[in-house]
């Protein structure tokens, strides 16, 4: 007899045998629930991140809106300077001299320069209004005309320091500023690096980084310049309504 | 059963798996030796669905009791062998292992006729469960009287009684197989 085969002989086992099995190994191995893994909760958590996102990018853009003076209110408050004989604009044109301290960083300039834009808008307009108006003053009195030019140019170049501002001066005729950030970009950065460090806010504005139409018009109040203008204008109506009174 | 692939390359591996009580291990045991132990215990038991009970059942006992494996010889060898314990057991528990006290002579049967292993395993399962048994563990399994006296709780000349008269009604089957196929 050939035993060695019948020791190697091998059955197949019935789908009955492998069901059996089937169902001693599930006894053995019981499937468990799968619990909500860590995964589950970082898809949750990066859905809340990018929906914070969003929603911080779009108030941000909100309140970058571009914050002009109402042309209306400028062109009414402007002063008549093609009228001669008047004095009456110099006051509200001339700055006075020695007004920012020599130690003062650009963003104090630009804040005051906002701050006088409230009271005066017409100072505020873009720099083609400045280059207009500037010829006009020449018509003014000698006096004027010399105290226009005590004004520190700077002052105006705050004002918008991506467009060059044109001046006739009797002395040197067309006069180009330009008041564009000369420096390299990193250097800018370092400069506005070094105001924040000396408790200035950073002005991205002033770095050349951020146009100035786009720049936030603050005040010291924190208030946007409208917004100041506004509870301003408010604050003298009631006070009209009460001496009319 | 759809295959399983090999992650298991040596047997030793897979007993690991087995030992740590790893499913995919279990099942791969189960796919490579399923067959060959399904034959052991067809040749103990002569029912085929008891058959296949008795072998799964030898395969949830081989998890249980794997940590005893000791990974000095074949892990197939002592699975085996719990596979022939399990058999035995059932047997028992039937009451179908019923082995005569009485020791005869030994008869020297010849049973040199070449058979296909269907026909020789068939002829096996015709004999009485001590005989088979008897000669099962010693013919094929390679199990001495000796051992087989301690297996069975029988004393060794009557395992050697056994064995003999199994060889005998086999040499008469054989005969009678011989004559039919003739014809």
């Amino acid at each position: 007899m050939d035993l060695k085969k019948l020791r190697d002989m091998e059955i197949t086992p019935s789908e009955r045998a492998n069901n059996l099995f089937r169902s001693r190994m599930e006894q053995l191995h019981p499937p468990e629930r799968k619990k909500p893994g860590a995964g589950y909760f970082a898809a949750a958590a990066a859905v809340v991140l990018v929906l914070g996102l969003v929603f911080v990018l779009r108030f941000n853009q909100e309140n970058t809106a571009v914050v002009l003076p109402d042309p209306a209110q400028t062109n009414a408050s402007q002063p008549e300077a093609t009228q001669p004989g008047t004095t009456q604009p110099e006051t509200e044109v001339i700055v006075p001299e020695n007004r920012f301290p020599a130690e003062n960083t650009p963003a104090v300039h630009l804040a005051h320069a906002v701050q006088q834009a409230d009271a005066v808008p017409a100072v505020h307009q873009p720099a083609e209004n400045v280059t207009q108006t500037a010829p006009d003053l020449k018509l003014l009195s000698p006096q004027i005309r010399y105290r226009y030019q005590e004004v520190e140019l700077t002052d105006f170049a705050l004002l918008d320091v991506h467009q060059e501002i044109e001046l006739e001066t009797e002395e040197s005729g067309p006069a180009t500023l330009a008041t564009a950030p000369s420096l390299p970009l990193l250097a800018r950065v370092i400069r506005e690096v070094k105001y924040v460090v000396n408790g200035d806010k950073p002005d991205l504005d002033r770095a050349g980084i951020k146009p100035a139409a786009t720049a936030l018009a603050y005040n010291q109040n924190g208030l946007l310049a409208h917004e100041s203008r506004q509870m301003k204008q408010g604050i003298d109506k009631f006070k009209e309504m009460f001496k009319t009174e | 059963m759809a295959r399983i692939l090999p992650l298991f390359k040596t047997e030793h591996d897979l007993a690991r798996g087995i030992v740590r009580g790893d499913a995919n291990a279990q099942r791969a045991f189960y796919e490579k030796y399923s067959g060959k132990f399904l034959a052991i215990c067809c040749r103990y038991i002569k029912d085929r669905m008891a058959a296949e009970d008795v072998m799964v059942e030898s395969m949830m006992r081989i998890f249980d009791k794997s940590g005893q494996f000791d990974f000095q010889g074949s892990f197939e060898g002592w699975s085996k062998r719990l596979v022939v314990n399990q058999a035995l057991g059932y047997l028992r528990s039937k009451k179908l292992l019923e082995i005569g006290v009485e020791e005869i002579r030994e008869t020297a049967g010849s049973a040199d006729t070449r058979l296909e292993t269907e026909d020789l395993l068939r002829l096996i399962q015709q004999l009485p469960s001590g005989y088979r048994t008897v000669f099962n563990l010693y013919a094929v399994e390679g199990y001495s009287h000796a051992e087989i006296a301690e297996l069975l709780g029988i004393s060794e000349g009557t395992s050697k009684s056994q064995l003999s008269r199994a060889r005998a009604a086999l040499q008469e089957q054989l005969n009678k197989f011989q004559l039919t196929s003739n014809f």
